[in-house]
């Protein structure tokens, strides 16, 4: 019973809609009948009366203006690529004080096809220095042995290519030059560093980069009583993530 | 935090980015507009092209790196195309593609900018990040921290600052500063007896503000800082810096 209530009050919702509809459809129509000719009419009078203005072309005056709304269409979202962070192992030689194991992390920043932003961090630690191991004596605590810096560098892709293994693989790689500054703490003082070296980046697939780098790290010493420039080359490798 | 600690973090940071599913993926169409475009091997000039799509056929858009769109089209070539021909394109019939561009023009109507410094400070070498807020176009506020390495002592330098931009649409916007803050000296090591001093500071400044691209600009500073030492005596340095910065 109740089904059919519900089905009467529906069929009767739509016819009423629908007469409604119809209602306000024919008075569109009549006002806008009786806004034409209301329209021509007085074109017609104000042509019959010899007025200036009757000059303009009558296919100017629009009757119906036509409120066409377009459908906004957005592009859905692109998933957009710029930034590289990742992770990296090598080895750094700090001058006189041989060469270690250094870890680090990078995050890029790309800028254009060609350039890009880079920041680093890395820590490493420094074994003895030759003095003294010929004097079988320490000078330098495990604490000022301790070596970690941060720099920023810019950077520009000077050979981007492609890399082939066999007939079917191609893969995107780029060599490419940094230059920048940093700091570098070490011997328990902070020392300002300027940066520069060389890196090979290779696609593994689009968002996944192999790299390898090669950097040298100048700072100032002054260890051995004498201030000294000195030149601190570090090799790396590492992967990083496109996001 | 110890060397462990700072390890673990950077690799829950590395899983926690988003790596690509396996499920197949939707990609956004859109359909060539010029009589067709060309695929590179790669996202840059020099990649050779490949492949071209042409009129009327659709492509769909994976992904977006700097410039350089990577597509797939109907017969599943795989290719990159750069975002002038991208721009060309139609998104649903009679309209036009349009893809996020920063421009010089954004560069006017930026509202946070921030970015490194390198440069002198009476003779120590000078690294410096800061931060800004602009309230409009001409007016802004930055805290900047920084670090000077001299040959006797390091400085740790801490700024807010108020900047006036008069022409902020210019390529090359000069701007003026006027600031104050604090500055730490620690003597370094082989200065026994020196001792370490905390002094606040005032300076004034003018600055030059170079548009490069996209969200990038070159910028530099020079400032005259005034330290007050103590009730009756105060010294004057010298500062100058230049550095890259970006905008949003």
């Amino acid at each position: 019973m109740e089904v059919r209530i519900f089905v009467f009050l529906l069929r009767l919702a739509t016819a009423l809609r629908k007469w409604s509809c119809c209602a306000a459809l024919c008075a569109a129509l009549s006002l806008t009948a009786t806004t034409a000719i209301a329209a021509e009419d007085e074109a017609v009078g104000k042509k019959s009366l010899g007025d200036k203005d009757s000059e303009a072309p009558l296919e100017d005056e629009q009757l119906l203006t036509p409120k066409v709304k377009r459908n906004k269409i957005k592009v859905g979202k692109i998933d957009t690529e710029n930034f590289e962070l990742g992770p990296f192992g090598g080895l750094y030689s700090i001058e006189d004080f041989g060469s270690s194991l250094v870890v680090g992390a990078r995050f890029a920043w790309h800028l254009s096809e060609s350039f890009f932003v880079e920041a680093n961090y890395g820590q490493t630690k420094g074994g003895h220095t030759s003095a003294e191991t010929l004097l079988n004596r320490e000078f330098f605590t495990e604490k000022d042995r301790e070596l970690t810096y941060y720099n920023a560098t810019f950077g520009y892709n000077v050979l981007p290519g492609e890399a082939f293994i066999g007939s079917n693989w191609a893969f995107v790689n780029a060599l490419y030059l940094v230059a920048g500054a940093g700091n570098t703490t070490f011997g328990g003082e902070d020392r300002f560093t300027v940066v520069g070296g060389f890196g090979y980046r290779l696609l593994v697939t689009d968002w996944l980069a192999a790299h390898l780098d090669f950097k040298d790290h100048v700072f100032q010493t002054d260890f051995f009583g004498e201030e000294k420039t000195t030149h601190n080359m570090e090799i790396h490798g590492g992967f990083t993530i496109f996001f | 935090m110890s060397q462990g600690c700072r390890w673990f973090a950077v690799v829950a940071l590395i899983c926690l980015l988003p790596v690509h599913q396996g499920h197949a993926k939707q990609y956004p169409r859109v359909v060539i507009a010029d009589p067709f475009i060309e695929l590179h091997t790669g996202p840059g000039k020099g990649y050779p092209i490949f492949h071209v799509v042409e009129r009327n056929e659709w492509v769909e858009v994976m992904k977006r790196r700097t410039d350089w769109f990577k597509v797939q089209d109907r017969e599943g070539y795989v290719g990159w195309v750069l975002i002038d021909q991208m721009e060309k394109t139609l998104s649903a019939p009679g309209i036009q593609t349009q893809f996020k561009k920063i421009a010089k023009q954004h560069f006017g109507q930026r509202s946070f900018e921030g970015g490194l410094q390198f440069g002198d400070f009476e003779g120590s070498a000078l690294m410096s990040a800061y931060v800004g807020y602009n309230f409009n176009s001409n007016f802004s506020v930055e805290i900047e921290g920084g670090q000077a390495s001299g040959k006797n002592s390091n400085t740790d330098l801490v700024r807010v600052s108020v900047l006036s931009t008069p022409f902020p649409n210019w390529r090359l916007s000069p701007f003026f500063t006027l600031g104050g803050g604090n500055l730490k000296t620690e003597p370094k090591k082989s200065f026994v007896f020196a001792e370490g001093t905390n002094v606040s500071f005032t300076n004034v400044g003018l600055g030059l503000r170079y548009y490069l691209s996209r969200r990038l600009f070159l910028r530099a500073d020079i400032k005259q800082n005034v330290v007050f030492i103590d009730d009756d005596n105060s010294g004057e340095f010298l500062e100058w810096k230049l550095g890259f910065s970006f905008f949003y």
